[in-house]
């Protein structure tokens, strides 16, 4: 194996819009107060940045294509920019662009932008488009939540779970982001709420209700990274490095192979076990300090928690209803109220789990800070659906550790 | 069972051909702007018909519609407002269709020489990350096969004009999956995990912009409850 990314970079700034229903602001302005905040944060000029990633999901909704929106938005003067796209994974996209630029020296400075700007399309939920237009031929009429929903299927049936214990621990997962999202001021819903709430809200797909799905808001962020050497040279210190990137695609093996029987990620599993390795990790249970996961859907984020190799097979139920994944917990999950409440907004998500993670390794979480000194920080980014996906992984942590 | 349109006349002759016996003369005539008579005479063939299939056996299996908003809903004879899903352009391609054709419209995988692998779609490199093998498939039909259901949801947020709309994981005997569409559920059937399930050829969405109807396969319970 390749001796990896860790500790290669580390993070010199960061900034994150406030995620939600922005009307008054186009997807340009989002992108300006995320960068400002990084910019400051960094301490630098905008003229050290050598080159930049621009991750968005959907931008006919918004930008539009290429990287010119970014370069424009931000007036950088003429450096190289590359918009990328890998479905919800777009943000960790752009900031694997900007790791492997600095660690590979072809960048001191690199910057990674997301952005995403759906609600002005009026759509509940991930637009409609098309899939391709041979997919389009024959793929089932399906959307997120729907595809989503069948973890739950397979889960139970796989596990033999009662369908109501399992709806319970989804409502768990849904309550503890809520009360996640309450001390976040960014966050774009900040309502507390109880698990009877859950349990009994409208269907979107079954059994997912609407507290079992994420929303889609508006919002940007932004991570500036550099090696290292150049962040001490510019007065840096208690780095936040990062241990490891891991990203994994569906071949056709879910979707077209009888060996996987939809109750779990097999590209979670792969880019997990090549990043625990890649960051030196051997027993994650005990040694990473918290997650931010993918939870597009209580489900998502359940099942993830096995996938990631901290619950045993079978048993996340267990784990959440003990409160293992709480804020107060042993490893908390989505500390920021994720993207159950912290939003989602496509392209930027990726990149706004390691601000949390960023800013609770530095000490400036406030009302949501961890007592006990985080080390390591995982962050998980999947995009597509169970059956056919890509799936982002990044650790984050101190410096040395 | 509502009216065919240019289908209707061959419809009567395979409803006529269930009674058949060897023998009798069967005219077929159809009329709207032309028209054609055709004559047939039955063979000792039909003794192999099982009736399975056919006219009767799918009004056997029919199911009753007794909301008459329902009724006009489905045959247009109200506007609905079907919402900002339904609104997506298809851009239908007649020459990726025409390409895809037998994968569509016959249902046709492919089986890998090499490892034996069933699989739809049928693609140049084998799906069994254990083989691999480049352009080894031969054609294989899924269209008869049986299925069981492997996860599934009933769906309220996708575009259905008979919402909610019902999906799910299948996997054909003897290999291959599919994410399929499914038809026919009502509310009072009960989906597990496990089921049988056959597939039947349906309409797959409009494309209204260019007078366009585009069919494929869906999946029905093998087994379904009788009546609404």
């Amino acid at each position: 194996m390749a001796t990896g990314i860790k500790d290669k970079v580390a993070i010199l700034g960061m900034g994150c819009s406030r995620f939600g229903e922005r009307w008054n602001d186009n997807a340009e302005d989002l992108i300006v107060e995320a960068f400002v905040e990084a910019i400051e944060d960094a301490g630098i000029d905008k003229s050290q940045i050598d080159a930049a990633w621009f991750g968005t999901g959907i931008e006919e909704q918004h930008v539009g294509k290429s990287a010119v929106p970014l370069s424009m938005a931000l007036r950088l003067p003429n450096i190289p920019v590359t918009r990328v796209e890998n479905y919800c994974a777009s943000g960790s996209e752009a900031l694997r662009g900007a790791v492997y630029a600095v660690a590979s020296g072809a960048a001191d400075i690199a910057m990674a932008v997301g952005v995403e700007k759906l609600k002005d399309t009026g759509y509940g939920g991930l637009p409609q488009r098309s899939r391709g237009a041979v997919n389009d031929l024959f793929w089932a009429n399906a959307s997120a939540p729907g595809s989503f929903a069948q973890l739950a299927s397979a889960y139970a049936a796989k596990h033999k779970i009662n369908a109501k214990d399992l709806k319970r621990a989804m409502a768990h997962v849904s309550v503890k982001s809520h009360e996640n999202g309450s001390k976040n001021p960014k966050a774009h819903l900040r309502n507390k709420i109880d698990e009877d709430k859950v349990m009994n809200a409208p269907m979107i797909a079954e059994p997912l209700g609407l507290f079992d799905c994420c929303g889609v808001s508006d919002g940007s962020a932004v991570a500036i990274v550099t090696t290292p050497e150049i962040a001490k040279s510019l007065g840096k210190k208690d780095l936040v490095t990062v241990k490891a990137m891991q990203l994994s695609a569906s071949n056709g093996r879910e979707a077209q192979h009888n060996s996987w029987d939809g109750s779990h990620f097999v590209t979670t599993r792969a880019a997990a076990k090549r990043a625990y390795q890649e960051a030196g990790i051997t027993n994650p249970r005990e040694q990473i300090s918290m997650f931010e996961v993918h939870d597009c859907f209580s489900i998502t984020e359940l099942v993830t928690m096995e996938d990631l190799f901290i619950s045993s097979e079978g048993r996340a139920v267990n784990d959440i209803m003990d409160g293992f994944y709480d804020a107060d917990g042993k490893i908390p999950c989505q500390i920021d109220g994720g993207l159950k409440c912290f939003g989602h907004p496509i392209g930027a998500s990726g990149i706004r789990m390691i601000y949390e993670m960023y800013l609770q390794l530095s000490g400036r979480a406030g009302e949501r800070q961890r007592e006990d000194d985080p080390v390591f920080g995982m962050t998980h980014n999947l995009g597509g659906f169970p059956h056919q996906n890509v799936c982002s992984l990044t650790i984050v942590g101190r410096e040395g550790a | 069972m509502g009216e065919a349109g240019s289908a209707q006349s061959l419809i009567m002759l395979a409803h006529a051909l269930e009674t058949a016996k060897a023998g009798d003369k069967i005219l077929v005539a159809s009329f709207g702007q032309g028209s054609d008579a055709l004559l047939f005479e039955v063979t000792e063939v039909i003794n192999e018909f099982s009736g399975q299939a056919g006219v009767s056996a799918s009004l056997a299996k029919g199911r009753k519609v007794t909301n008459y908003n329902r009724f006009l809903a489905f045959n247009e004879g109200i506007e609905m407002d079907l919402g900002i899903r339904a609104e997506v352009d298809k851009n239908t391609g007649l020459t990726t269709h025409y390409r895809n054709r037998f994968m569509a419209q016959r249902m046709v995988g492919g089986e890998c020489s090499n490892c034996g692998t069933i699989q739809f779609p049928k693609s140049n490199i084998c799906v069994n990350e254990n083989c691999g093998a480049i352009d080894t498939q031969k054609d294989h039909p899924f269209a008869e096969k049986t299925a069981t259901l492997n996860s599934y949801t009933a769906d309220r947020l996708t575009f259905s004009p008979d919402p909610p709309a019902y999906y799910g994981m299948i996997q054909f005997e003897g290999g291959g999956r599919l994410m399929n569409d499914f038809t026919d559920i009502f509310p009072d059937d009960e989906l597990t995990v496990g089921m049988k399930m056959r597939m039947v050829f349906r309409v797959k969405d409009y494309d209204n912009k260019r007078g366009f109807r585009r069919y494929f396969w869906k999946a029905v319970p093998v087994d379904t409850n009788a009546g609404e």
